[in-house]
């Protein structure tokens, strides 16, 4: 059956543009302008979805945007909101949370499952036996979300964009207009942002009938059009609040991140639901979403209608139904029609039956529809629930009765929020400074006030942020009488009366979890879920509370309300993700690694060569390159090591506060191994202190922990007031530590520098020429060779490296990559930041008290190291397997366990191509270490291996290589 | 007219990163008055600028090829050769454009500011112009400079109509 109406003043739909789409297989066809729900509603498709939990039939409830359970699914898109999502040619949809068809799908069979299925079911059912657990967790997750992502649907980058602006409106009804263009007129610049494809809020539906309105409608719509100052946003939502009035927009082109001086909150109130049974069946919903369907979409909700009401917009909304030709056979007032004004009269004329001090009790339906509504009358049989009413046939049920703010917003800016008994709503009590609120979200229901209150709002706005300086009106009068029911809900003993729709909760689910002891509202909300299903509780909490506070015998305020957390709506992961902008570093040195082959790893930000392909196996490629280094001569890149200029007249003062070691009396041209502690003395970071001159030292920091380590500098500087300064020079200059035996042959053949041992020693540090251009060398033994650190200029580096590589021919000189380097300092003995620390690990544990120098009279840590020395209880140890074992693997992280207990774990671990069998370091409690300094690990196979307690470094304990006598290197 | 946005990939220029307390009275001895303001630039000779960024900590840029750094001499002076990735963007839309990926309010830039924020997730400095045929310069870690170009590149496709 066709439901579409005859054209409509105010449509949205755009007659000339026809679509056709597919739906369930059968072709449907809409206009431009539709919805997916519209389109299908005006077809005759009356059901819209099933609900998440029961799989009942649903319709449409609000037609605003809070329709979760007419959600559809199209290929590459799932959970499309029917009730806003535009209708496009061409589309293939089904309906989410449906197997097979809507009508017939198979899980419809959980309603008759209902009494076995009660609150919390899930948190009781199935935690015993413990062996059919993951049988259970599969299922519940099977069946729990909605819609199933295509992971092979085409990305849809959507960027994030950055907007400033004096003044942001959020909502584009009545006063949201009046607002911006209130602000606009004082020269402030201004967003306007509202979910719908086209401004005017409440006038476009509520008041598309009344004449004065749609006066206001043309009039604000106007004065929005023609200033150059208002940038308009439709079809977005203002999607959360963060401080210093920073709103995330969620537009259709992704989101806008807009920082304004000023926000003025027009958002509005969101309809609530009544509570009885049978609530939900298709052909009740909202009076607004009637409103809607007409107004902006020409679609006839139903032929007869009921309406219930507890305000005077349950009589506006009959009268608009009635104009659009429906049959309005009832209005049932909760309280009474001599409160609701004027439009009663109208009522009367138009012969409406009007029944005071009534309610529905129970919402009748047949093959799935609304066929009618039984009547309870009078307060005590309302209260009863007692069915003395008569039965009214109807295939339309609208509810007007009440309201409940779209305040999410304001009490995410830090607005006080307090319950209204007057006015029957929450209101904001203390707004934050630069934040506003205008209109039904403030109180203010009569349309001139609504506007008038918006012209204030959009002054006040200009006024702070600076645009003007007069501030002469007033704000606007609350309503003086409630137009929300303080308690429309008519619980029903056999159930169906639902509360929240996302959740399929009824009122006894929320009166038996308050009964289980959850009878806060917080943590009512998190056993229930009232309110943390899709459309985040806006039709829902309100009577959530309602329900909690007469079980609780509270108040509304004393019961308090849910946090709304940001994102109040509902944001797609990829408008999120935005255009996924993954920042990432390469050295000097990229094409370099290119060139020779290298497969890269990630090292924090960094792209760093991991070993460079030979044609054999990686680790075969690995051992190689370490043998090289032992061997012959090696080059590695280590332009990702922080490099930071300290220098001033207390230079030497900041480095013996910033370092556990002394530095004020370091040598000039000398370098020392330089750690640093936290506060409480944890390990946060080790490099190289080199001293250029007295006043001017130059420090390499971990790989990760460049900016982190300058920022903790800079902050010192600042906090002890030294004559110092600072600069971080990582990516400024590159690197390459040359090492290996013949490396100061190699070197000496590319620099003035000169390289003998007496003139340049282990740990010194010499500027000079090298491949023709300034150079900074520092004679270093990470891996255990003799071994240079060259520092350039990004541009000289490669150059230097070219000639490095084309002089190292002859000395058989081969790149390494980090897993070499890993494995040369493993055999060492030294630790790697970050790997063999954890947040916990101070240099005694790390087995570095020679890093300490107790002696200073102050550096970062030193208090807390002190106290860290008397109760160190584990170390990080050496080991190798025993011999009868060796054959076995051991893994990184493997646990260290004694008495059945976890008292370690592995840091590193591998298999030394040097000295031919496996080597580790593991912290582990000294008390765990057996006599016969054994210990056990764990391997990943759970296989408990007995290690031998070793005494690191494994290689060259006297660490003669890295200062070789010259006579036998020298070229 | 509109002109349309183009982003050219500067490689040839001198920067010096210029500290120290000597540092105000070493350059104002070779290019005479210097910018009060912090973050404020001047220009110097054809292509160049000096810009403050503190009060003894200044940014020196020439694109001309002239070297300076043998123009500065004095006590307490430290000079430090940057070697930035550095963009330049010309066209009148490159405000919006720049807004696509920067949360810096252009709004409230002066015409010879030198801004230091951060877009795209990298730290960069905006050297700003207020006349639209001179460049408005972006200047980012060199081992940022590819990922930057990619995501400049990618924008700038977007971003055109």
């Amino acid at each position: 059956m066709n439901r579409r109406l005859p054209p409509q003043p105010l449509e949205w739909i755009d007659r000339n543009k026809k679509l056709s789409f597919d739906f369930e297989g059968r072709n449907v066809t809409g206009y431009s302008g539709d919805t997916i729900a519209s389109a299908l509603l005006a077809d005759g498709q009356l059901c819209l979805g099933r609900s998440f939990k029961y799989h009942r039939r649903r319709g449409p409830l609000s037609f605003a945007n809070h329709d979760i359970n007419a959600l559809f699914d199209t290929e590459g898109y799932v959970n499309l909101r029917g009730d806003i999502e535009p209708v496009l040619e061409g589309l293939s949809l089904v309906a989410t949370n449906v197997t097979g068809k809507l009508v017939t799908d198979r899980w419809r069979v959980l309603q008759w499952l209902a009494p076995f299925l009660p609150v919390g079911f899930y948190y009781k059912a199935f935690h015993t036996p413990k062996a059919l657990f993951p049988f259970w967790e599969r299922l519940i997750r099977a069946r729990a979300g909605l819609g199933k992502i295509n992971t092979n649907a085409n990305l849809n980058r959507v960027p994030k964009r950055y907007r400033h602006t004096d003044v942001l409106v959020i909502g584009g009804g009545p006063s949201g207009m009046a607002a911006a263009a209130a602000a606009a007129r004082e020269g402030a610049t201004v967003i306007l942002v509202d979910e719908n494809p086209i401004l005017g809020g409440s006038l476009d539906y509520q008041l598309a009938n009344d004449q004065a309105a749609l006066g206001y409608r043309e009039s604000l719509r106007a004065d929005i059009a023609k200033s150059d100052l208002v940038t308009v946003f439709t079809s977005s939502v203002a999607s959360a609040f963060y401080a210093d009035n920073w709103v995330p927009v969620m537009t259709p082109d992704g989101i806008l991140k807009v920082r304004s001086a000023s926000v003025i909150m027009a958002t509005g109130v969101y309809e609530q639901p009544a509570v009885f049974r049978n609530n939900d069946v298709p052909g009740v919903m909202l009076a607004s979403a009637g409103q809607r369907l007409i107004s902006r979409f020409a679609v006839k909700p139903c032929n007869r209608a009921v309406v219930l009401t507890a305000n005077q917009e349950g009589y506006r909304a009959a009268l608009d139904f009635m104009e659009a030709g429906i049959d309005v056979a009832a209005v049932v007032d909760m309280g009474n029609s001599a409160e609701r004004g004027t439009l009663v009269d109208t009522v009367h004329q138009k012969a409406i039956q009007i029944y005071d001090q009534c309610s529905v009790l129970e919402a009748i339906s047949r093959k799935g529809q609304l066929s009618g509504v039984l009547l309870a009358e009078g307060r005590s049989s309302i209260a009863s629930g007692f069915v003395n009413g008569q039965h009214i046939d109807c295939d339309g049920l609208f509810m007007s009765v009440g309201w409940a703010p779209a305040s999410a917003l304001l009490s995410q800016a830090g607005s006080g929020l307090k319950y209204d008994d007057t006015i029957g709503l929450f209101l904001p009590t203390k707004l934050p400074e630069g934040i506003f609120a205008a209109g039904r979200v403030n109180g203010i229901f009569d349309l001139q006030n609504r506007i008038a209150d918006g012209i204030y709002a959009g002054k006040s706005a200009a006024y702070h942020a600076g645009v003007t300086q007069n501030l002469t009106l007033h704000p606007s009068p609350r309503a003086k009488h409630a137009h929300s029911h303080p308690y429309p809900i008519i619980p029903h003993k056999k159930g169906w009366d639902f509360v929240d729709f996302d959740e399929d909760l009824m009122v006894k689910d929320l009166g038996r979890a308050a009964d289980e002891g959850f009878d806060n509202i917080e943590l009512l909300k998190r056993y229930s879920t009232i309110g943390m299903g899709p459309s985040q509780g806006k039709h829902s909490n309100m009577n959530g509370i309602r329900v909690l506070a007469r079980k609780m015998g509270q108040t509304i305020d004393e019961t308090g309300s849910p946090t709304a957390r940001p994102f109040f709506h509902p944001v797609p992961l990829a408008k999120l993700a935005g255009r996924r902008l993954r920042p990432h570093r390469i050295t000097p040195l990229q094409g370099f690694h290119k060139d020779h082959k290298a497969i890269f790893m990630e090292a924090g930000i960094w792209q760093r060569p991991e070993y460079y392909q030979t044609g054999k196996n990686r680790l075969e490629t690995i051992h190689e390159e370490a043998s090289f280094v032992r061997k012959n001569v090696g080059m590695i890149d280590v332009s990702t090591l922080g490099k930071i200029e300290i220098f001033g007249a207390d230079a030497s003062e900041i480095m013996d506060r910033l370092y556990t070691m002394r530095m004020s009396n370091l040598q000039i041209g000398m370098s020392r191994y330089a750690l640093m502690v936290d506060d409480v003395g944890i390990i946060t970071d080790d490099g190289v202190a080199v001293r250029r001159a007295r006043d001017h030292f130059y420090v390499t920091t971990t790989t990760g922990t460049s900016d982190t380590t300058f920022r903790e500098i800079q902050r010192r500087i600042v906090e002890w007031k030294l004559d110092v300064e600072v600069i971080n020079r990582t990516g400024q200059l590159g690197a390459v530590n040359v090492a290996g035996p013949l490396s100061r042959s190699l070197l000496a053949e590319l620099t003035d520098i000169n390289l003998r041992e007496e003139a340049f020693p282990y740990l010194g540090a010499r500027s000079g020429k090298f491949a023709g251009k300034e150079a900074l060398l520092i004679r270093v033994g990470f891996v255990g060779e003799l071994g240079y650190e060259i520092h350039m200029a990004p541009n000289d580096l490669r150059t230097a490296v070219t000639q490095i590589m084309e002089v190292g021919t002859e000395f058989n000189i081969r790149p390494f990559g980090v897993e070499a380097q890993r494995l040369l300092r493993l055999e060492k003995g030294h630790i790697i930041v970050g790997q063999d620390t954890d947040g916990l690990t101070n240099p005694y544990e790390a087995s570095m008290p020679w890093a300490v120098h107790t002696k200073k009279e102050y550096f970062i840590g030193k208090r807390s190291l002190k106290r860290l020395k008397e109760k160190r209880s584990r170390s990080l140890v050496g080991f190798t397997l025993l011999e009868t074992q060796h054959g076995i693997n051991l893994n990184e992280s493997n646990l260290v366990i004694s008495a059945n207990n976890i008292v370690g774990r592995v840091t590193s671990v591998a298999v030394s191509p040097t000295l031919g069998h496996l080597i580790g370091m593991a912290y582990v409690e000294d008390k765990t270490i057996k006599a016969d300094n054994t210990f056990e690990i764990r391997t990943s196979d759970g296989i408990l291996v007995t290690v031998l307690q070793t005494k690191p470094p494994f290689y060259d304990p006297e660490s003669l290589r890295q200062k070789p006598d010259m006579e036998h290197t020298a070229g | 007219m509109t002109e349309p946005l183009t982003i050219a990939h500067m490689d040839t220029f001198e920067f010096l990163h210029v500290r120290g307390a000597g540092a105000d009275a070493a350059l104002k001895s070779a290019f005479g008055t210097l910018p009060k303001e912090w973050f404020r630039y001047k220009k110097i000779d054809k292509n160049g600028f000096i810009a403050r960024l503190g009060s003894r900590e200044f940014y020196l840029f020439s694109l001309a090829g002239e070297s300076y750094k043998t123009r500065i001499t004095g006590e307490n002076l430290y000079l430090f050769e940057r070697n930035d990735c550095v963009f330049g963007l010309r066209g009148n839309t490159r405000v919006n454009y720049l807004r696509e990926l920067c949360a810096f309010n252009f709004s409230t830039s002066a015409g010879d500011q030198i801004v230091l924020t951060s877009m795209a997730g990298v730290s960069c400095w905006f050297k700003m112009s207020s006349d639209e045929d001179v460049d408005i310069l972006v200047g980012c870690d060199p081992t940022y400079g590819d990922y930057m170009a990619e995501v400049l590149d990618q924008t700038l496709d977007e971003f055109r109509p």
